[in-house]
């Protein structure tokens, strides 16, 4: 893993046995309309390093906004198919909510300089999401790299929700503890939906 | 050099057309959408808000249905539709907003009305462009100009139909402003405006830390965000610890911990006194895992000072209980008393009672350079310590290595590989050894584990880090037999602040000292935790101990959980025996602050038992063990010993493939300029000493378990 990891850093860094991994937040708050999931990615050293010389196009050591765009607007894909959701082993579709977001933290040069990328998706929710059933997230947002991971899930409009312990670090899964009794999600979208067609 | 955000401008009617392979780039109405809600929402009302919201959820599950691979053309048909009315909503939306500027042009020269200057809300702001040019559909645009980078900003317009332009500002300089702005079609320029902007002015905020125990001011950690726009804002005396992160670091500390807890805090010892950009300011302070933390929000108007006393207090104490927090893995340098001040006060902000300041090194180096070790060189201000030790060994090969209560610095490239070596050094010292990362076997640490506790080198493992706790491979060897304490630490500048995840001691009655926290380590008298706080004993045993059985009593098991009224409400105590839950408490009451449970258990023929507990939150807890023990039989998990060990020994497989590789390369000449690869070649005879040493030790384990075998079944036969 340390040998390819120091093939792709600069030559200035090679000598320097960096570690590889990222960390891996995630954030979920489901309710009765929308599951929104909130991914932040801390970058550390060896990776670090390398995705900031992906943000350098010039190669002139520093990061403009415009390189963050571009690289942002390249990684987009990556990050879209890199979550999946499940509830009770049948696929949701999951769908990117806001464009991804970079957090240089203070140091906008290349180098092992740690950053922070926030990602933002969301899924409808889906009326088999009710008590008892099992809400599975897969992980493999940048697979090549070690991941530390921590996932927290908050439950809105009466969801209450407990983590089910799993063998493989990439997949989280939560046992739906409860469920509000509620109107479907697209109905209660629609609802919205007339509701400010009211106040117009 | 201009460096604007030129998202995609393209035709509503273009867009709802176009086929994207698998992963559509959102429509640029999608991008304004989430721009006005997420970025710039001082342009919405709270309504408007929640109805764009929506709108961006609507274009791009319209978007995504369209290009789904096994779409019908019925379906493809109706996401269209839905495309095409969300975006008939977003321009409803977009013309009833209230701060939308409407442009025309004349003689290469744009007209704004209103005309400005515009008011913004602070140094951020954004504008909201309405640019008529005709019939025909609605465009889109999403821009931004940073003052820190560039004062102009380009606009794209189409020559038909209505372009709506979102213009985001950023690093505004105070007072008036003038931004050059282009509009241009096919990139010749429509029209031309001087755009005035005026930052307001700014009140000034006044705040205080207060303990409740004695009504004097304390350093805390404190997150201050502006919520016009969501950012955070460093207090004034906030302090950058960036300069003691020798380069590995920087000075934004991310908090790893749940929920609203979340985020990005500064230290700050004392009051704060600063200008502030007026608006509505959400207040969050923390001091630990044992305080409430304080949430509040309050508005700074222009010329108006505001001030702000704060006073946090405990939920629990565990120091009357005899339990005092540590953090087992810090980096930061330390070469002054102004070095050991600062740091000092980030342990006590956090309120942690022993920081392990680690210097680190690899083969090549050391970084988070210490001005010396050993108990003159601790720091300690009242019952706060910071006490010097090491992360070193730390290979990819092996793992990381951590030392702490070590009078000298133990490192010799030429032993690099060695572990044990080191350990017996540190031991020699009066300090402990343990190993970091354990919780996620980062960098193969499994290797030099399967090597050297088995040898009884290593005192302690970390549990717990970033939010995570992690006892998989801890389990594996406790099933083995094996005694290791649980410890926890924060890693930073890799983790986010000091104490987010930390080990208590337990050193009973009496004054707090460093020693005798290091003495309750080295008993295994500790539990990990980031939040709730576990208290479990069997008989009269403390974690740690070991009960010798000299009969079938019973044992009784006694745990307890707590949580905080205002924050962490446990919703899960485990007691878990050889790895296996053997009993699970869970609240009746979702609002229940304490679980406990008191039962008893038959001794059998020994094993390891611990407590482990949930917060509602995701935080965790995990004690170290209890181990009992039957005269002559091992605690461990006997029905698993064979998988257990052979995965030992499959593990010092390991070490010798890797020995092999880097010989034969060495060898060949491949690695002379690879001092990681050529050190392990040139340690690997003494390392297959160590390797042949443990794998005569789990052999003979595996005889224990056969002379163990009859013994075992025929008390199972009486029982």
């Amino acid at each position: 893993m340390l040998i390819l990891s120091l093939v792709s850093v600069p030559v200035t860094l090679a000598h320097i046995s960096l570690r590889n991994y990222i960390q891996h937040h995630i954030a979920i708050t489901a309710s009765a309309e929308n599951i929104d999931i909130v991914v932040d990615l801390s970058f550390y050293e060896n990776c670090a390093a390398r995705e900031r010389i992906k943000m350098d196009a010039d190669h002139d050591g520093r990061i403009s906004d415009s390189e963050v765009r571009a690289y942002l607007d390249k990684i987009a894909e990556k990050v879209q198919d890199g979550l999946r959701l499940s509830i009770d082993g049948r696929p949701v579709d999951l769908l990117v909510l806001h464009e991804p977001k970079l957090d240089l933290m203070g140091f906008a040069q290349t180098g092992p300089h740690p950053h922070l990328l926030h990602l933002f998706y969301f899924a409808r929710t889906p009326e088999a999401l009710k008590t008892g059933a099992t809400i599975a997230l897969t992980d493999s947002l940048w697979p090549d790299v070690d991941a530390i991971r921590g996932v927290e899930i908050q439950g809105k409009d009466g969801f209450r929700f407990s983590a089910i312990p799993t063998r493989d670090s990439g997949v989280w899964q939560g046992k739906c503890v409860a469920s509000a009794t509620r109107v479907s999600a697209s109905e209660a979208r629609e609802t919205s939906r007339q509701h400010v067609s009211e106040r117009r | 050099m201009a460096r604007q955000m030129m998202k995609v401008c393209v035709a509503a009617a273009l867009l709802a057309a176009t086929a994207w392979a698998q992963s559509p780039p959102a429509p640029a109405s999608a991008q304004v959408a989430g721009a006005l809600t997420q970025d710039y929402s001082f342009l919405l009302d709270s309504e408007s808000k929640k109805t764009l919201d929506e709108i961006n959820r609507s274009l791009r599950e319209a978007i995504f249905n369209q290009n789904k691979k096994d779409t019908t053309p019925e379906a493809r048909q109706m996401a269209v539709t839905a495309q095409a009315d969300a975006e008939k909503r977003l321009v409803e939306a977009l013309e009833k907003a209230p701060g939308v500027v409407r442009v025309t042009f004349a003689d290469k020269k744009a007209a704004l009305e209103p005309a400005p200057p515009y008011n913004l809300p602070g140094d951020v702001g954004a504008f909201l462009f309405r640019i008529d040019r005709g019939p025909g559909p609605p465009h889109f645009v999403l821009t931004q100009v940073n003052f820190a980078e560039s004062g102009s900003l380009g606009i794209p317009v189409e020559s038909t139909g209505t372009t709506w332009a979102v213009c985001g500002l950023a690093n505004v300089p105070r007072m008036r402003t003038t931004l050059r702005a282009t509009f241009t079609q096919s990139d010749t320029p429509l029209g031309m405006a001087l755009i005035d902007v005026m930052t307001p002015d700014q009140g000034r905020l006044k705040l205080s830390v207060l303990a409740a125990e004695t009504g004097k001011t304390v350093p805390a950690m404190v997150r201050l965000v502006w919520k016009i726009d969501g950012s955070v804002r460093r207090p004034d005396n906030g302090i950058d610890f960036n300069p003691q992160f020798d380069h590995q670091g920087n000075n934004v500390r991310l908090a790893n911990l749940p929920g609203r807890l979340r985020g990005i805090y500064w230290c700050v010892p004392g009051p704060i006194d600063m200008a502030l950009p007026a608006g509505e300011w959400e207040v969050t302070i923390r001091r630990g895992a044992e305080h409430v933390p304080v949430f509040d929000t309050f508005t700074v108007s222009p010329h108006q000072t505001v001030e702000k006393s704060y006073v946090v207090r405990r939920w629990v104490d565990m120091r009357n209980q005899g339990w005092y927090s540590g953090d087992d893995h810090v980096h930061c340098q330390v070469l002054s008393a102004s070095d050991a001040t600062r740091l000092m006060t980030w342990a006590q902000a956090e309120d942690v009672h022993l920081v392990n300041i680690v210097k680190m090194g690899d083969i090549y180096r050391t970084f988070f350079e210490q001005r010396g070790f050993g108990k003159a060189n601790r720091v300690i201000d009242g019952d706060y310590v910071l006490a010097p030790g090491q992360e070193c060994p730390r290979t990819n090969e092996l793992g990381h290595t951590l030392a702490m209560n070590i009078s000298s610095m133990v490192r010799d490239t030429d032993k690099y590989y060695l572990y044990d070596w080191v350990f017996d050094q540190v031991h020699a010292q009066g300090g402990l050894s343990g190993y970091a990362h354990v919780l996620s076997d980062s960098f193969h640490v499994h290797r030099d584990m399967s090597m050297n506790v088995p040898r009884n080198k290593v005192d302690f493992v970390e549990l717990m880090q970033f939010f995570t706790l992690g006892t998989d491979l801890y389990y594996e060897f406790l099933n083995a037999g094996f005694k290791i304490t649980g410890s926890a630490g924060s890693d930073v500048p890799w983790g986010g602040t000091i104490g987010e995840v930390r080990l208590y001691a337990h050193v009973g009655n009496g004054p707090f000292t460093a020693d005798r926290w290091f003495d309750a380590v080295q008993k295994g008298h500790t539990f990990v935790t980031d939040g709730p706080m576990l208290d479990f004993r069997v008989n009269d045993a403390w974690p740690g101990d070991q009960i010798d059985l000299k009969d079938n009593k019973p044992l009784k098991v006694r745990a307890k959980v707590l949580g905080s009224p205002e924050g962490i409400m446990p919703s899960k105590l485990e007691i878990v025996r050889n790895g296996e839950v053997i009993k699970t408490i869970q609240p009746s009451d979702p609002q229940q602050t304490e679980l406990a449970v008191e039962f008893e258990v038959e001794p059998g023929q020994g094993y390891w038992i611990a407590a482990r507990a949930e917060g509602s939150d995701g935080t965790k807890a995990h004690s170290t063990p209890i181990y009992v023990v039957r005269p002559g039989l091992r605690f461990w998990k006997f029905e698993d010993i064979d998988n257990l060990i052979n995965k030992r020994l499959a593990n010092l497989d390991e070490i010798e493939e890797l020995v092999k590789d880097y010989t034969a390369k060495d060898a060949r000449g491949e690695i002379d300029n690879n001092r990681v690869q050529k050190q392990f070649a040139l340690q690997g005879p003494e390392l297959m000493k160590r390797v042949n040493a443990a794998r005569q030790l789990y052999l003979d384990l595996k005889q224990v378990a056969e002379q163990e075998r009859p013994v075992r079944m025929a008390a199972a036969a009486n029982h």
